[in-house]
């Protein structure tokens, strides 16, 4: 591969093959034109002058050979082979074909290989590299920390028994610090952002005292008062974010230690991060998870998984004790905590998970794993949330949602088909034009959208903050997944310890961290920093 | 009859060299203007190339660089290009006219519309206003554009540097049996990873200096002045 690799840069770089040509006159000048452009680097030019070329003449042999290594360089072996099986319909004695067609194939399987199931790993090799080599953007596994193997073989395999069931991870703003949520371990790690030194520890481990000077006296919202918590708890963190320019680490809890099923309120601990200490813990409904703040920093939402609801909290103070509790909003219809069965990952009303913020702040979307559906929030003038209606059918389990850069589009990923969406923002509002509070099946009709399988089990996934990529972890196929944020396309693959779950990147774009926790017993304790190199945007251009 | 003659005569001369006197004053204002913002234009380049690369760039290949592209690089020039001295700039009493001084940010044409006003917006003035607004539209881009591109041979050499970084292999005192055939995978990982990156940051600056020492080159030759 490496030498495939090298000959791709003669090839492309040194450009030193025969000029190529085309019988018609107008494709000949438009081929020779994308040959000088793709020897200039500038492959994007090159595809739109070949596709030129092949339009005015489509049996032109030299204008299918040469685009297929445009779009080499663009990772898009699909078309790579489409363009090179072309080639040799046009021309069965073409020399150079048969020479390169079995590395892009094998590219095309790698990139293709998500419908593995249940694909187990454990010590994966530190400073592994995503594949295929030739991707235009790239990952490298430089730092791990993991409690599972203690006979590590070099530095950058951190062994750390703090590492128990790590569930998310975060960073800090100024994007020095990552912290991770070790669920079971009941602690938040700080760890510098490259993975190489851990920094702090805090433990989500309350007495009575604790409880008396930091929880709050008064049940949030309707719900009732938890009234074993003024004996003191231990809070399993799930998600967090940083707010306030910095200044505080939220971390919401899954459940308290003694609420077997989820029944009663969990909390959110708002920590002091300078001073890496908690400084207040607020309520939530049963089962909080994903945690999210609005553009305009003034709101907090948080997901209960167990009922149904989300909370949102006034976070416009800058002080942690003025912080309060604002609306409840309530997905559909509250899901009674009565008859509550064993296994409250399942039985969970239609299962509230993913929140995302427009970034005008005004609107609050609501991802519904069990059934499908998002819901969406409407804030209006005296800063209610008000709802405006569910989307069904984009996904039939939707769990993490996020904006696109610009704010125009949102991507909604699926555990269940391994399918990531990308739908214009203004297409779903406008769906409720006249149709407010109501539920639309968009299945059957003609609203547009994109959606690609990317791999199975999808959990959590992020846009990346400079270029036009998202990161998503494959949890059935242990793998982190490089997709276009333009056409969802798949660029590339790496393998990550079983099985991951949490993941994100740094805001400079230059990490990427992927938490794995175990399934059914196997695997899991394992934290994996990534280096993240970009090679098509990061290009010259003549 | 012979004084009408030379009444239109005396008309026509006064009016011709007016409009030849008026026209080279506020020719040689346009093209005062033009070939200072070029000079300064080319300053920056130079400085911004400088202050664009990365803190420990090798000294040698700067000195090769500045052979290779740069003109005249002078050590003593002021950063024009600093943000704090743009500030400060904008705080000074001359900053109305800043352009025919600062010349190449967009703020020139603040300086180009005040021109026009003084000059009673006349036809010629305009029409010489234009084309100057072209170039420094131009300049402008080009400014940008070799601004981006020093970014990029910045980031592609950090790029590099982080990898080496991170792609370090230190061994523990203690190793598994296995160890041996753990570790040479690694490194066949690192040098892989590491030669790529190269590769292609070597490629780029090459590209970066043919692209810049040809335009460099062309801009030397060009008319400075728009007439």
């Amino acid at each position: 591969m490496s030498i495939l690799a090298n000959l791709l840069f003669l090839s492309l770089f040194s450009w030193s093959a025969e000029i190529p040509k085309c019988e018609e006159k107008v494709a000949d000048e438009k081929v020779k034109r994308g040959y000088a452009a793709q020897a200039g680097n500038r492959t994007l030019e090159a595809v739109d002058l070949y596709n030129e070329a092949i339009k005015a003449d489509p049996k032109c042999r030299d204008a299918h050979y040469e685009i297929g290594w445009s779009y080499w360089k663009l990772g898009e072996w699909q078309k790579v082979v489409t363009n090179w099986e072309t080639t040799l319909k046009l021309d069965p004695t073409h020399k150079l074909v048969p020479q390169f067609m079995p590395a892009a194939k094998e590219n095309l399987r790698v990139i293709n290989s998500g419908a593995k199931t249940n694909q187990f790993r454990k010590n994966v090799d530190i400073f592994s590299q995503s594949l295929p080599e030739e991707s235009p953007v790239k990952l490298s596994l430089i730092n791990r920390w993991q409690s599972y193997n203690n006979k590590i073989e070099i530095k950058n395999d951190h062994y750390d028994q703090d590492i128990f069931s790590p569930k998310s991870v975060s960073f800090s703003d100024a994007g020095d610090m990552a912290f991770v949520q070790s669920l079971e371990g009941a602690k938040t790690l700080f760890f510098k952002s490259d993975g190489s030194e851990k920094v702090a520890v805090i433990k989500h481990q309350f007495d009575k005292d604790a409880i008396a000077s930091l929880a709050d006296k008064k049940p949030p919202f309707t719900y009732k008062q938890d009234t074993k918590m003024a004996k003191g708890f231990t809070g399993k963190p799930v998600e967090s974010i940083v707010t306030h320019n910095n200044t505080y680490l939220w971390t919401t809890y899954y459940r308290k230690n003694y609420d077997e099923l989820g029944q009663l309120t969990s909390a959110v601990a708002v920590v002091d991060i300078k001073n890496r200490k908690i400084v207040r813990i607020m309520g939530t409904g049963p089962i909080s998870k994903y945690i999210e703040k609005s553009p305009d920093q003034k709101w907090i939402a948080i997901s209960n998984w167990g009922d149904n609801t989300v909370g949102v909290y006034d976070i416009s103070s800058s002080k942690p004790e003025e912080f309060k509790e604002h609306q409840l909003l309530v997905v559909e219809k509250k899901q009674s905590l009565k008859n509550l069965k064993a296994n409250r990952d399942k039985d969970c009303g239609f299962c509230v998970r993913g929140l995302a913020f427009s970034h005008d702040s005004q609107y609050l979307f609501v991802t519904r794993m069990k059934g499908g559906g998002i819901s969406i929030f409407k804030k209006d003038l005296k800063n209610k949330f008000e709802f405006l209606g569910t989307v069904m059918g984009l996904q039939p389990g939707p769990r993490d949602i996020h904006f696109s850069k610009d704010g125009k589009d949102i991507f909604i990923g699926c555990n269940s088909s391994g399918t990531i969406v990308k739908v214009p923002f203004k297409s779903m509002i406008d769906l409720f034009n006249g149709h407010v509070g109501e539920k639309i099946d968009i299945t059957g009709t003609d609203f547009k959208y994109d959606k690609k399988f990317v791999g199975l089990g999808v959990r959590s996934f992020k846009v990346h903050p400079k270029f036009d990529y998202l990161f998503l972890t494959s949890n059935n196929g242990s793998e982190i997944i490089i997709a276009k944020s333009t056409d969802l396309s798949v660029l590339g693959r790496v393998p990550v310890d079983s099985y991951p779950v949490g993941l994100s990147i740094s805001p400079d774009g230059k990490y990427l961290w992927v938490t794995s926790q175990g399934k059914e017993s196997l695997g899991g304790n394992s934290v994996s920093v990534f280096l993240i190199t970009e090679y098509l945007k990061n290009q010259i251009k003549l | 009859m012979r004084v009408a003659l030379f009444l239109t005569i005396l008309i026509f001369s006064t009016g011709y060299f007016l409009k030849i006197e008026n026209g080279y004053v506020r020719n040689n204002l346009v093209c005062n203007f033009s070939s200072q913002s070029m000079e300064k234009i080319s300053q920056n380049y130079q400085t911004k190339f400088k202050q664009l690369l990365p803190n420990k760039f090798p000294n040698r290949r700067l000195e090769y660089l500045s052979q290779k592209i740069l003109a005249k690089p002078d050590p003593n020039l002021v950063l024009t290009c600093n943000q704090e001295e743009k500030k400060i700039y904008e705080s000074s009493f001359l900053f109305e006219y800043r352009s025919q001084i600062y010349p190449i940010f967009p703020d020139s044409f603040d300086t180009l519309d005040w021109i026009a006003v003084s000059h009673r917006k006349e036809g010629l003035m305009l029409s010489q206003l234009e084309k100057f607004k072209k170039i420094v539209i131009q300049e402008k881009e080009n400014f940008n554009a070799f601004t981006l591109d020093c970014s990029m041979v910045q980031e592609l050499s950090e790029q590099v540097k982080l990898l080496e970084k991170h792609l370090k292999l230190e061994k523990q005192p203690r190793q598994p049996s296995n160890t041996k055939s753990a570790i040479s995978r690694m490194n066949k990982n690192i040098s892989r990873q590491l030669e790529f990156a190269k590769k292609h940051f070597q490629t780029n600056e090459k590209l970066f200096l043919s692209k810049w020492k040809r335009f460099f080159e062309f801009e030397s030759e060009k008319t400075l002045c728009p007439f």
